[in-house]
């Protein structure tokens, strides 16, 4: 989502329009549209609110995390650029 | 003192018993049969009188650590879902603002200077974003789990870092 946004900007910023890019974005940060940005930050929310409710977290919680299993997830990876 | 009592009773039933052993034989091997059930008795009761409460109090001691070990979990999960939660929602509105800012540049509705502003205000939070990355990742993972760390892998794919030199080409 942030790159649609960039790219918006970078639109913008060499004078084109970004009103399409713009239209097409911006369900994303309003609404419960499931799928939308806004909905899975939403639900994220609830996820660990609800485990805090329940206090499952930590040591309590559904699944450990350990060095195991987070090398079974690709790493963050994240453009410095220029 | 009530072991002290004990003690002292012990001591003079088996002197008792000794001045018995003396005077006639027959009652004596009754008497030595007392002394030692008394003394098994006395070692048992001294002995399970103070296994049981130890355990007691052990067991007790493990529930209320695990009471406050949970409550301390809780309190630092709580702390990092507050910070993230705000980071992730500061993201959001920021992305929305600029995103806003760029259409309303682009009819001529916004001054160069609100969108600077809201670029740069976009740049600060991706950058805090990405410094805290492995950070708020890992402490997802540890507090809560490997679904929650992948859904936030999932909510949050990689926004560029490189708005600081799009900022450059806007001035």
């Amino acid at each position: 989502m942030g790159l649609r946004v960039e790219s918006a900007v970078r639109v913008a910023s060499d004078g084109g329009d970004p009103a399409s890019i713009a239209a097409d974005a911006e369900g994303e940060f309003e609404g419960r549209d499931p799928g939308s940005l806004n909905d899975r930050v939403y639900q994220f929310g609830l996820m660990l609110m609800g485990q805090l409710r329940e206090a499952t977290v930590g040591r309590y919680g559904p699944t450990k995390s350990t060095p195991r299993t987070a090398d079974k997830m690709s790493a963050p990876q994240v453009d410095p650029g220029p | 003192m009530a072991v002290q009592r004990a003690w002292s009773t012990l001591v003079y039933r088996v002197g008792l018993l000794t001045r018995s052993v003396d005077s006639a034989d027959g009652q004596g091997v009754d008497a030595i049969d007392d002394v030692v059930a008394i003394v098994v008795g006395f070692v048992l009761t001294t002995l399970v009188g103070g296994w049981w409460p130890a355990v007691l109090q052990q067991r007790s001691w493990i529930r209320q650590n695990d009471v406050r070990m949970r409550e301390a979990e809780s309190q630092r999960a709580g702390t990092a879902c507050q910070d993230l939660m705000t980071l992730l929602d500061k993201r959001l509105f920021r992305m929305h603002r600029l995103l806003g800012a760029t259409t309303a540049r682009a009819r001529g509705a916004a001054s160069e200077d609100v969108l600077e502003e809201r670029l740069r205000e976009y740049d600060d939070v991706v950058i805090a974003w990405n410094e805290r990355l492995n950070m708020n990742l890992s402490l997802v993972g540890s507090h809560f789990g490997d679904v929650a760390r992948a859904y936030l892998r999932g909510c949050t794919r990689s926004s560029g870092a490189w708005v600081s030199g799009l900022r450059a080409q806007c001035v």
